[in-house]
């Protein structure tokens, strides 16, 4: 692929990875703010089942893995993540000072670890499709 | 350069004596292996610049001293150098502006030396020739063009800042991607990619495109924004460079149409009436043979 489409996805991924880590933050680790805005009922708190952002796995993680729109989320985080984030460090390495060849070669290593992330990474957000519920 | 420096630089109205801590190095080694600063004592009257400093230096203190310069008058861009922490042009740099009592000056960074404050300037002009810097035509063969191209003063004032550089080189020793990535081209012929890519005579995009959108190309500038701050022209490389980014993600990625490049003007009409009070051309000092 043309450099200058890796570094236009580079912007876009930078630009998704604003909106999709607002929305995963949000909801993982701002639930008591969520819950102050009235999103999520006090009584759910009391009751230890709220559903959206608590660790609790049967009552909010595995509900959270199930629903479309949150796998969508982590989909796109996975894919998106990793290729910012790749692509970025490829090019810090490409400015150290050696050979073209062996940058080559960095290249195809980075973008081979960016594969195998992204598979692990599309499995564990797809598990909660592919296994079913723990615990019944 | 002046056979008699003394009869320029009058040293006589001197309000003040500066150290210049000049870097000396030669590939015969005279000066070590790495080379080192040597201190002249210079008498800086008022308006005297780092250029006039080192003529006086060599006339009167020492011959050996190297450096490159040729107009004196911040046009021909061959004197920079790294003057008290900063890439400047010698000629444009007044000692007594600088506030010290000792300027330390190195040869440019990123650039092999050749000899004291002489460096090897290849890298930027291999990579300024590299991106074609003339306007490219599909006329084949080129003399079949006869006339002038069409071109509006917006269309001129749109690439004309760019067209400026004097290939001085200050921008490439202020890079940090060129002192660390030696496969980049670096600001100066990036700026003068855009300047040809923004000429609408040009249709050279295409042939360009191949020698910046590569993995070593332009998209290894991180705007960091050091060749803009020491252009002595101006003409702000980093912000040409974004421009540049913009016109190939436009061009080649989003697929927007090319602009159909300027046409020529129409010949003149032989009934039109010359506006008043121009003068006259002057007769050609060589004889135009038909």
């Amino acid at each position: 692929m043309k450099e200058s489409r890796l570094w236009f996805w580079h912007l876009i991924s930078g630009l998704a990875l604003i909106l999709l880590l607002g929305v995963h933050t949000v909801i993982q680790h701002f639930d008591s703010i969520l819950t102050w805005l009235g999103f999520i009922p006090q009584a759910a708190w009391q009751s230890g089942g709220h559903l959206v952002g608590s660790l609790n796995f049967q009552h909010a993680v595995l509900p959270r893995m199930q629903s479309v729109s949150m796998t969508a989320v982590y989909l796109l985080l996975v894919v998106f993540g990793l290729f910012h984030g790749l692509y970025g460090l490829r090019s810090m390495i490409y400015e150290l000072k050696f050979s073209a060849k062996a940058k080559q070669v960095v290249g195809v290593i980075i973008l081979s670890i960016g594969i195998a992330a992204a598979v692990y990474g599309v499995y564990t957000v797809l598990a909660g499709h592919l296994n079913p519920p723990l615990g019944g | 350069m002046c056979s008699d420096p003394n009869k320029v630089i009058d040293v006589t109205k001197a309000v003040q004596d500066v150290i210049l801590r000049i870097y000396r190095w030669d590939s015969s080694g005279t000066w070590g292996e790495d080379g080192r600063l040597v201190d002249y004592k210079v008498p800086v009257p008022s308006g005297m610049t780092i250029l006039d400093a080192l003529i006086w230096i060599k006339a009167n203190l020492d011959h050996t001293l190297s450096w490159r310069a040729a107009c004196r008058m911040g046009v021909c861009g061959s004197c920079g150098m790294f003057i008290h922490g900063k890439p400047l042009l010698a000629c444009q740099t007044q000692v007594l502006k600088l506030h010290a009592d000792v300027i330390e000056i190195r040869p440019l960074p990123n650039y092999p030396i050749v000899k004291d404050l002489v460096t090897d300037q290849s890298r930027m002009i291999d990579a300024h020739t590299r991106i074609k810097p003339y306007i490219i035509r599909t006329e084949t063969p080129p003399e079949a063009i006869a006339g002038e191209f069409h071109q509006t003063e917006e269309e001129l004032v749109r690439y004309l800042q760019f067209s400026y550089c004097l290939k001085c080189g200050l921008c490439m020793s202020a890079c940090p991607t060129v002192a660390s990535l030696q496969e980049f081209p670096g600001p100066q012929p990036l700026g003068q990619a855009l300047r040809y890519v923004y000429d609408t005579r040009d249709e050279g995009f295409a042939e360009r495109l191949q020698e910046i959108d590569n993995k070593f190309g332009i998209f290894r500038c991180h705007f960091a924004g050091a060749c803009s701050e020491a252009c002595p022209k101006g003409i702000d490389p980093a912000f040409a460079i974004q421009l540049l980014k913009k016109e190939i993600v436009k061009r080649a990625i989003m697929g927007c149409r090319t602009p159909e490049s300027a046409g020529l003007m129409p010949a003149q009409q032989d009934n039109a009436v010359k506006a008043p009070n121009v003068p006259a051309t002057p007769a050609f000092t060589v004889d135009q043979k038909k």
